[in-house]
Formats: structure tokens, sequence, C-alpha cells
């Protein structure tokens, strides 16, 4: 049995009303992949914020080649040969690549300490072709694509040397071709030698790669699985403790109702055109197509957000001429972006407060917001969609990302709109939460909300609408009935 | 249940717990300076420090306003000191109806205040810049105005927003809680105050739940302006007056009073209790001061330390209290 690369042992974590870590023992051998897996909230971040430095547990110890060990701080990780690719990538858009590689970490000469630009740039190309990737290192990284920022991100971990790297929700954001690539990089690192934690909750991608998978529950560290014994369903009932319920098909064949909203040839120079389609009263309207298709343009057209330069947008039979989100709100569209934290959240609100913003209106009465119906909105509303919290007045950015979800949607619901729009509504969310939020959209439905969803999972889209858009490049591809139809069919009538 | 206890023990809202924390520390503060010195409690002494405060308090409540939405505005002590000599030459040289007078020049204040407002959210420039250039601009028109010298002469009635005293209380410290009062109502019950809220915390997610960001953002400039020109009247009356020294000192001390009340720089969160209560500090201190001797020139040495000290325990306590709750 060789010396593990990395051990923590013991490790405890409280966060205020949360116990985070519950006697965590971790280990990763050399040039091992583990992948760690857990429900939102089952303390996989908190573990590797441990072992990153960004957190101190409040328990326990953490070994690098059997020595003991203390972590303060990121750059004591990086140090120590610990590299994290985190899953909201934090590049600094107005600096170079080169710079971004090598934040916190500069080189410096001379006897008068100075930066060493020309080397950096040369050891900075030098990771990149590493990667295999093809980026010019003197480029400002704010306009490159997420594809491009993630290896320069994975570039700045190695750039002391790292020989633990860390992959946090890497592929959330990626297209398939680009998760393939990724996948095929962390292989060609475990070959070096490194060793690898991976965390994702794309069950398949860790099944594929991984050579032992660490199950987190509730905090704690439940099983270690390896390799021979790797399925979803096992996977899963380790996740949420028992056997999963199979993804059910929640669609509604009942295509008959009359147009809510109707849209004609609309286009927006570079991204996108010609695209018309209507959705049905009480219909869940899916749209696909890979990053990059132009559907979140599309979407955020529709709830006003810009302008279309050409073609109309009808809902129930009257012609929208949207000044802004709040003229749709007006008219009775929701929207949920994919982005929670940047588009979604009012950080420095209660739960109570986020929930009821977007509807003030009907609890407003002059002169004051009616503290009495508020409180009936938010109960009516949270319960609707079963937020666990601890109390509404607590701020909504202490809850989990399942839970903040699930506010968002319910803001929607509280301002009575007749169309929702959701954008990418179960991105980084665990498989349990996942299928509350499918059941929660198909419950709405069922009462007569219309909901225009966008998704990148296309099992999701075909699990839950009836109808979808299929788009590519900006471009309408075609428009499918959900029943008769594969993931590997959106797909081929995408790309050909 | 056990969370549920916890709960309860912190359930005391951040902001309260901030203002009655500053409380404690005034009391504790005048205590000190009752057995220090016979001068300080006493009915004139109270007085003077609860009216001297009004003045800069009344435009550091739209400093508090504009700071929630997480801006900033360095013109409040330009534009107070123009509501102030316009105030002055309406009052004498035109011969104004002085109610119509005050209206006016607040209206002017509220013009500047709108102003900027128009070049920062249709040029989107960053306040500070805007609103530094406004402040130069308004004490440069002062300048040209009154080449220096103080518009002096004003008399009637009107002076009784200055000076006068309703009982045992100055009418500016009735004007300045009367604001106060209307402010935090504003923010705590109306969708506008929440929708400032909002914006400051985040406006992408604040414009896409139907709050008009820009025209919030004017809105909030505007009164930030009218409120300033309006403390600046309310000078001209204390000193029968208006001088070009008007406001000089009162953007530093109007974000000082309030920071030291809870109100978050980067935005979305304060209060206007807090912003008197800020206010209310501040000028103890500078009356301290004087009561006991000491040089004036160590007034902003124990200001700036003031500042500090508030942020600070604050911080602390913030930190405290998480790690009271994580157990």
């Amino acid at each position: 049995m060789p010396l593990p690369k990395l051990e923590v042992k013991n490790a405890s974590k409280n966060f205020p009303g949360v116990k985070a870590l519950i006697d965590v023992d971790f280990h990763l051998n050399p040039g091992e992949i583990v992948s760690l897996v857990g429900e939102n909230g089952a303390g996989k971040s908190t573990l590797i914020n441990v072992i990153t430095g960004q957190i101190l547990p409040d328990e326990g110890e953490l070994y690098i080649d059997g020595k003991k060990t203390a972590i303060a701080t990121p750059t004591d990780a990086l140090n120590l040969g610990v590299g994290l690719v985190p899953q909201e990538l934090n590049l600094i858009p107005q600096m170079s690549v080169a710079e971004n590689i090598y934040l916190g970490t500069c080189k410096v000469k001379g006897g008068v300490p100075r930066i060493d630009w020309k080397a950096m740039r040369s050891d900075a190309e030098e990771i990149i072709k590493s990667l295999d990737a093809k980026i010019d290192v003197t480029k400002n990284v704010d306009n490159m694509s997420v594809a491009d920022q993630q290896m320069v991100q994975i570039a700045r971990a190695l750039c002391l040397g790292a020989d633990i790297l860390i992959f946090d929700e890497p592929t959330a954001c990626l297209t398939l071709k680009e998760t393939e690539k990724l996948l095929s990089i962390i292989r060609k690192f475990k070959e070096e030698g490194k060793s690898i934690i991976f965390v994702s909750h794309h069950l398949d991608e860790v099944i594929e790669i991984s050579d032992r998978v660490s199950i987190m529950r509730d905090g704690a560290l439940i099983e270690n699985l390896e390799k021979g014994e790797l399925s979803v369903t096992r996977l899963i009932s380790g996740m949420i403790g028992r056997e999963a319920e199979k993804g059910e098909i929640l669609r509604k064949e009942d295509n008959t109702g009359e147009v809510l909203l109707k849209v004609e040839h609309l286009s927006r120079e570079r991204e996108f055109q010609d695209i018309s389609f209507d959705v049905k009263r009480g219909e869940i309207f899916g749209i696909a197509g890979l990053v990059g298709a132009g559907r979140t343009e599309l979407v955020s057209t529709v709830f006003g957000v810009q302008k279309p330069e050409t073609g109309s947008i009808w809902l129930d039979g009257e012609e929208l001429k949207l000044r802004g989100p709040h003229d749709a709100i007006k008219k009775g569209i929701g929207y949920v972006s994919e982005e929670r934290r940047k588009y979604g959240i009012l950080p420095t609100m209660t739960i109570k407060e986020n929930l009821t913003i977007a509807n003030l209106k009907s609890i407003y009465r002059f002169p004051m917001i009616r503290k009495k119906e508020e409180e009936e909105m938010f109960q009516t509303y949270s319960e609707q969609v079963q937020v666990k919290m601890a109390s509404p007045e607590g701020l909504l950015t202490k809850l989990s990302g399942g839970n903040q979800q699930k506010v968002v949607v319910a803001r929607w619901l509280a301002a009575n709109c007749k169309l929702l729009i959701v954008d990418e509504p179960t991105r980084g969310i665990d498989v349990l939460a996942k299928n509350e939020i499918h059941k929660l959209m198909r419950k709405c439905a069922d009462e007569g909300l219309t909901i225009l969803a966008v998704s990148s999972e296309l099992e999701e889209l075909i699990r839950i609408c009836n109808r979808i858009l299929i788009m590519h490049e900006g471009r309408q591809k075609g428009l499918v009935d959900a029943s008769e139809i594969t993931p590997e069919q959106i797909l081929h009538i995408a790309l050909t | 249940m056990e969370t549920k206890k916890i709960r309860n023990k912190f359930s005391m809202n951040q902001n309260v717990s901030t203002i009655l924390f500053l409380m404690l520390f005034i009391l504790l503060f005048s205590v000190i300076l009752t057995f220090a010195t016979p001068n300080f409690l006493n009915s004139y002494n109270i007085g003077i420090i609860i009216k001297q405060m009004s003045f800069f308090g009344i435009a550091a409540l739209g400093q508090t306003l504009v700071l929630i939405i997480a801006g900033i505005d360095l013109s409040i002590g330009s534009t107070a000191c123009l509501g102030g000599i316009f105030f002055a030459l309406c009052m004498t040289t035109l011969g104004m109806n002085p109610v119509l007078a005050v209206i006016l020049c607040t209206a002017i204040g509220c013009g500047i205040g709108y102003l900027n407002g128009l070049l920062i959210t249709k040029l989107r420039l960053h306040p500070f810049i805007v609103t530094l250039a406004v402040s130069n601009i308004g004490y440069g028109f002062v300048l040209v105005i009154t080449e220096g010298y103080t518009i002096s002469g004003i008399t009637g009635d009107v002076l009784a927003m200055g000076q006068g005293m309703l009982g045992a209380i100055p009418v500016p410290t009735l004007i300045f809680i009367a604001a106060v009062a209307v402010l935090a109502y504003i923010l705590k019950f109306t969708p506008f105050g929440r929708e400032l809220f909002a914006i400051g915390g985040n406006h992408a997610a604040a414009r896409l739940v139907g709050v008009k960001v820009e025209a919030r953002k004017r809105n909030v400039y505007l009164i930030s302006g009218g409120l300033s020109a309006f403390a600046g009247i309310m000078v001209a009356c204390r000193y029968n007056s208006g001088q070009p020294t008007i406001g000089e000192t009162w953007v530093m001390s109007s974000i000082t009073a309030a920071v030291i009340g809870g109100t978050s720089m980067d935005g979305g969160v304060g209060t206007v209790v807090g912003t008197l209560v800020g206010a209310l500090l501040m000028q103890l201190l500078s009356n301290s001061i004087v009561m006991l001797n000491v040089s004036q020139y160590w007034e902003a040495v124990m200001t700036g330390g003031v500042v500090l000290l508030a942020v600070a325990i604050d911080a602390l306590r913030t930190m405290h209290r998480n790690k009271q709750l994580s157990k």
C-alpha cells in the first residue's frame, strides 16, 4: 500500500446553523483520480475549501506525502503542490492570460525585486502548450470563450508545478466536445503521475473517468466505491441514501391549447436569425442547443432585456414593444436567469424580500407595504416550492444553491406571471433537487402557467417539455415533438 | 430545536444592534464628559450639540440613500452652499417671499442632484467623478456670485429654520428628526425603499425583477441634492447670511456619519436612523474637544479614530456573531 499523496483525517467544520463537515476521512493516492459526489450541501465544496486553504477546519488534520501540514491560505496550497480549478472561474478580465496565470505568484528577479515579465510570458506559453490549447498569452481574458478561460484557470493551478489537482464542477458550462477534451487532459495528468480530485454532478462523466468515487451526504463521507462497483443507480442511491426513483416522464401530450406566445422572424445581428415559434397556454416549451447557440439571447429578448432588430413578439394576441424587463413583467412574463448569482439574487436582502420583490405593487397600498399580506404571499409561495430555511428573515445568500433557485422561481409565481422563462433551471443543482424542480415546473404548468425552458441537458428537456425548438449558432434548426425524439436525434438535428 | 434556540438568541436585526451599540457608546461617553467637566450637562450645551448635528446631518441622509444604491455624492457640500447663497440672494437683493425662496432654492438643489443622476445613468459615468466635477463647478459658481464675500442681512420669521426653538428643542433638530422619520418610513415600508436596497445589492438582478434602476438612481441623486440645498438654507438662516464656506466639510462628515451608523460603502445596506446616531456621535466628539479645552486641531484626529473604531468594532462583532451561530 503506497503512502497516500493527500490525506484528510477527522475533519469537521461548523457554519452558522449547519454542520458542513462531520469527521471526514479522505485520501488520495499518487496517480489516482478520485471523484467526490453528493447532493448540493453535502459538503463537497467545504472539503475542497479545507484542502485548498480557503477555510480552516474546526478540527482535523491534513497530510501531504505522509507529512502533517497546515494549509491556511490558498497560496500555501499552491506552494504545497495543490492546484484548484474552481467551479466559478475567477479570472481578472482586464489582465492578460499570462498575468492571470501568475496572479499572486509572480516571478520576481533582480536585486531590486521586479516582475520578470519575460520569464512569466514564456513559462505561461509553456504551460498553455502542455495543455494542447491555442491561446495567446498576451491577450486579455475578457473576450475569451468559457472553455479557453477554463484552460487559463487550469494553467494557473499548474503554474507552481502542482501534483494534486482539484476540478470543481469543471464541465458545468462546457459543450460536449469541450468536455471530452477536458477529460482527456485530466487523463493525461494522471499518466504524468498527478493525483486528481474531480467533482461533478454529471455521473456518467464521473463513472467514465474515476478510479474511485467518494460519496458525501449531509457533511459526512459515506462510502468509497472502487471502479468496478460504479453505476449511475449505485451512485445516486449512495448520494440520497435510498434507491433513486427513475427519471419518470413528466411531459403532457396535450397540445391543443390556444397560442399564448408567438415569436415571428425574430433576429438580432450576431446573436440569432429569423426565429419563429409559438407556445401554447399551459405548455412547457423547450429550447435546445449547445452553448453559443443564441438561446439565452433569444429568451432575454422576449423578456425585454434587449430589443429585437427585426421581427415581432406577440403575447395573448397583443404585439409586445418592451422598453425593458419592467414592461415584460407588467405583461405577465417572468425570467429565471442561468446565472443565479449575477442576475437572480439580491444579496443584501432577506429570503422573504427576495421572494416578494417582483410583485410589491400587489401588497402595497398607500402608504405602505402591508406586512401581513407580504407574510401571506411569502407563506403561500415558499410552501409551494418547499424552501428549506431557518427563518424568512435570513439572507438568501445563506441558503444552498437548490434552495436559492427555488426562491428565485417562487418570486415569479408570486408575481402571477403567465409565461415563465427558465434558463438552465437546474444548472449546478444536485439530482434530487433537480427532480423537485422538474416536478414543480410540471405542477405549475398543470395549473395554467406556460413555461419556456432553455437547457443544455437534453434528457431534461425530453422529460418535461411538450415540444422542443432546436437552435445552433443562432439559427433555428428544427421544432420537434418531445415524445418522438431522443437526445442523439436532437444533437443530430442541431449539428447537421 | 437546537437551531431554533440559536436563532432566537441572535434574531436581533444587525441594523438595530448596530444602532443600540452606538447609543450605548454615546451614553457612556456622555457620562464620562459629565464627570470630567461641569459645562457639559446643561440644557444650553446639549441644545447646541443637537442643533449643530442637524445641518450636516440632513445632508448626510441624502448621502445615506446614495450609498445604499452603491453610489457616492461628493457634491452635497457645494450644493448646500449654492442653496444657502441663492437663498441669501433671494431674501436680500431680490426681496422674495421667504416660502417661495425656500422652495426655489431647494428645487435648485434637486436640479443639481438630477443633473448628477442624468450624467451617471445616461452616460454611464462613475458617480465619484461626476459628483466631484459638479461639486467643483458648484463652488466655482459660489465664488463667481459672492466673490468670496458673505451675503448678509436675511431677516424675518424664516430665520427660525436655523435658530428657532420650540420649547426646549431647536427647530433645526425637529426638522432633522422629521426628515429621518420620513426617509426611514420610505426605506422600510414602500416599494421605492425596497428597490433601493435591491439596486445597491445587485443592480443587474434588480433590473431583471422589474426595478427601473436608472430612474431610481436619478431620483436618489435628486433627493440628495434637494436635502443638501435645504440644509444649506438652514445654515443661512442660522447665521442670517449666506457664506461661501457653507458645507465645506460636509462631504466627508456625511459619509462618516452614514458609515458609523452602519451604512455599507458597497451598497445595499444602511439605515437613516443609524446616520442620525452617527451624526450625534460626531457632534458629541467635536463638542467634547471644546469642553475639555483640547486644541481644535485634534478634532480631525479623533473623528478619524472614531470612524476606524466604529467600523472595526462592527466587523469584530459580525465575526464573533458568526462564530457563535456556528456553535
